[in-house]
């Protein structure tokens, strides 16, 4: 098998020091939040919802991504910024910075690759609308090393496969800073979910059938097993009320799984996260426009838990099942088909609920 | 001195405890528990007159369902408690329904003679064929043809399905959540921890209804000034799509004084006048199906019924929502 050097790691023996997540209190999840004087912080929490540690924010983010063993947390602005802090979650310190290049801004996740050498951010070329995958070097205090073609327009979420590939979230929406987040293709949209192999090339570009041309692919999660679900928000009539969630496995069809309709009318056509349970055998997605998230049985294609929580948005595994946050502060975990209150403070969970991977 | 400032705090948030448990009492107790009591009765009263005379011309009849259908309006922003459980809202109101998804459950329902009709257990059957959306079909829309028995008894079906509905409703605030929400933030209070988990709840079913009119009963047909859409209007078939929404913001009126806490001496004038301007537009507006296709000039006097309708939001959110301390939507607002 060819690769490119990027990701082969040849000098990762030499700038992976001792210090890991262990050094930073061994978080499993990483969430931003805002807190009643306004200010934004990013929060590390155990699986029991506890605090581990926050580092304060410049301005609210977007999502976070984490090294896979270095302590150390990549926070995004929102789309369409041009920014990301690299935090030490041990020190709290900011170590780094990312600056889009001219002509690209990012759209708000990112990713690593397995040996934690480099960084994928999801970005937009201004100029052509095209989505781009842009590649940091950690080692080098993530350096700007190059980038790739995303597969599509507005890329958005971007995630590591088991095989080393990495997963991509088209969501076919165009847009352009002059206009902020305005939508400039609603008519035309292709949304697709992209597949890259280890060595960045483009393996496999998934489109919906026409008639779900304006359901944009937002948001990943993916198992074990290579599977990956997809989140979706709808851009047509919201009383079509279209499925909202899809699973996919490389090379294959993806399916799409939908509640019954009086389910899915109270998503609002909206999904804002998605999570596989720990398990594997159910997926989450979260609607907060609809204040409600839905876990599906991964076998059966069908509802299994429907929780109904105010601006319910971030979601990630735990062991045993899930946990989500809302933005009034809640913190819960699903599992076994009950949903358990743990943490319910004076603050708004941002929209991503991150795993620190182990 | 600072046990005597730490004991301050503390009066204070137990005031503003009390303060809450006053707000939530008074939406419970004087505006949701009548709400619930008047669409019971008036749908008692439909299915009474359907059992008299199931005519689809019959007078008594359509003023039956009109005047239970405006007490669903009187109570269908009220999207919490028994309204959030099942499918109860769905149950009355199927709407919007763009894929015509009530026509044809109605007229697969009547092709069939579907014994359900009569079995006594309608609630069973989609609810696209349930609730005020296929009454209103049965009573108005002459292609719904077939067995006029079979209309009879499904015509029936449904009154009988919507009083049955109405009754869970009430019984429902009655037995169970008037209780649980004016029990929050006491111990062993597991949906509401805090009296503020409740006030929440109202004002987000009080954003969410105001964008729901917005949005739907009036962005729906309006459309674009090249492009009304007035057969996207709700239920145009019995002249009630300016009347829904007439009542509906009537009622979020008094959902929102209901919701203004005592000694707020800015909020309550602000927010009623931002209710009234909508009213008083509505009043003026001659215009019962918003319809927007006759002139630009008629399309605009509906498009500025709904930029005042975005204006409450704004101004609850700047004002009420300021005084309750709520951020909401921090998420669902974001879009991203």
């Amino acid at each position: 098998m060819r690769r490119r050097g990027f990701l082969a790691g040849v000098a990762a023996a030499l700038v992976h020091g001792p210090r890991t997540w262990a050094a930073a209190g061994s978080p499993a999840f990483l969430a931003a939040a805002r807190h009643p004087d306004g200010s934004f912080w990013l929060h590390g929490l155990g699986e029991d919802g506890r605090d581990i540690f926050s580092i304060a924010l410049p301005a609210r983010g977007h999502a976070a991504a984490a090294h896979p063993e270095r302590p150390e947390a990549v926070a995004f602005a929102r789309r369409p910024g041009t920014f990301a802090a690299i935090l030490d979650c041990a020190t709290g310190q900011q170590t780094a910075a990312l600056t889009a290049p001219s002509g690209r801004h990012f759209y708000g996740h990112g990713a690593f690759s397995r040996d934690g050498e480099i960084l994928l951010t999801t970005e937009n070329q201004i100029e052509t609308g095209e989505g781009r995958v842009g590649l940091w070097s950690v080692a080098e205090g993530y350096r700007r090393i190059g980038e790739l073609p995303s597969g599509g327009i507005g890329p958005h979420d971007i995630v590591r496969l088991p095989d080393d590939g990495f997963a991509v979230a088209n969501g076919g929406i165009r847009t352009h800073p002059n206009t902020g987040r305005e939508k400039l293709n609603l008519d035309t949209m292709r949304p697709n979910l992209a597949i890259l192999a280890s060595d960045g090339s483009l393996l496999d570009v998934a489109e919906l059938g026409e008639d779900l041309h304006q359901n944009s692919i937002r948001h990943l999660a993916v198992d074990d097993a290579g599977r990956i679900a997809f989140a979706m928000q709808w851009q047509g009539d919201l009383y079509d009320v279209p499925p909202l969630l899809g699973v996919a496995r490389p090379g294959a069809k993806p399916e799409l799984l939908a509640a019954e309709e009086i389910i899915q009318r109270q998503t609002q056509g909206y999904a804002g996260s998605v999570s596989f349970s720990g398990d594997g055998s159910t997926i989450g997605i979260t609607a907060p426009r609809g204040n409600l998230a839905v876990a599906f049985d991964v076998s059966t294609g069908r509802p299994s838990q429907i929780v109904k929580k105010s601006d319910i948005c971030g979601i990630a595994p735990t062991k045993l099942g899930m946990c989500a946050t809302t933005g009034t502060g809640q913190f819960l975990r699903l599992e076994a088909n009950q949903s358990h209150l743990i943490r319910n403070d004076d603050l708004s969970w941002d929209n991503h609920l991150v795993s620190v991977q182990k | 001195m600072r046990h005597l400032i730490a004991a301050l705090a503390f009066a204070g948030a137990l005031g503003a405890a009390k303060a809450d448990e006053q707000t939530i009492a008074a939406v419970v107790d004087d505006h949701i528990i009548p709400a619930f009591a008047e669409l019971d009765a008036a749908a008692d009263d439909l299915a009474t007159e359907a059992r008299k005379d199931c005519a689809p011309t019959s007078e008594p009849l359509r003023v039956a369902y009109q005047s239970a259908y405006d007490a669903w309006l009187g109570a269908a922003h009220l999207q919490i408690g028994p309204l959030e459980e099942a499918e109860f809202a769905f149950a009355l109101s199927f709407w919007p329904d763009p894929r015509g998804k009530t026509a044809k459950a109605l007229r697969r329902l009547i092709a069939a003679k579907d014994p359900i009709a009569g079995s006594g257990d309608y609630s069973k059957v989609s609810v696209a064929a349930r609730g005020f959306l296929a009454l209103e079909r049965m009573l108005y829309d002459d292609t719904i043809t077939g067995d006029a028995g079979y209309k009879c008894t499904l015509l029936r079906a449904i009154s009988d399905d919507i009083a049955a509905t109405a009754d869970k409703l009430h019984q429902g605030w009655l037995d169970t959540h008037a209780a649980s929400f004016k029990s929050a933030g006491a111990p062993g209070n597991e949906v509401f921890p805090a009296t503020e988990d409740a006030i929440r709840k109202f004002y987000t079913a009080l954003m969410t209804s105001l964008g729901f009119d917005a949005e739907a009963r009036i962005g729906r047909p309006l459309g674009t000034v090249q492009k009304p859409r007035p057969r996207r209007a709700e239920a145009r078939r019995s002249g009630r799509p300016l009347r829904n929404l007439r009542l509906s913001i009537a009622a979020q009126r008094a959902f929102a004084a209901a919701l203004t806490p005592a000694g707020q001496d800015d909020t309550a004038p602000q927010v009623d006048a931002a209710f009234r301007r909508v009213l008083d537009q509505i009043a003026e507006v001659d215009n019962p199906l918003l319809d927007g296709t006759a002139s630009s000039t008629a399309w605009l006097k509906i498009d500025i019924i709904k930029q005042d309708i975005v204006a409450i939001q704004v101004t609850v959110d700047g004002t009420l929502g300021r005084d309750l301390g709520l951020f909401v939507g921090f998420n669902s607002r974001d879009g991203d």
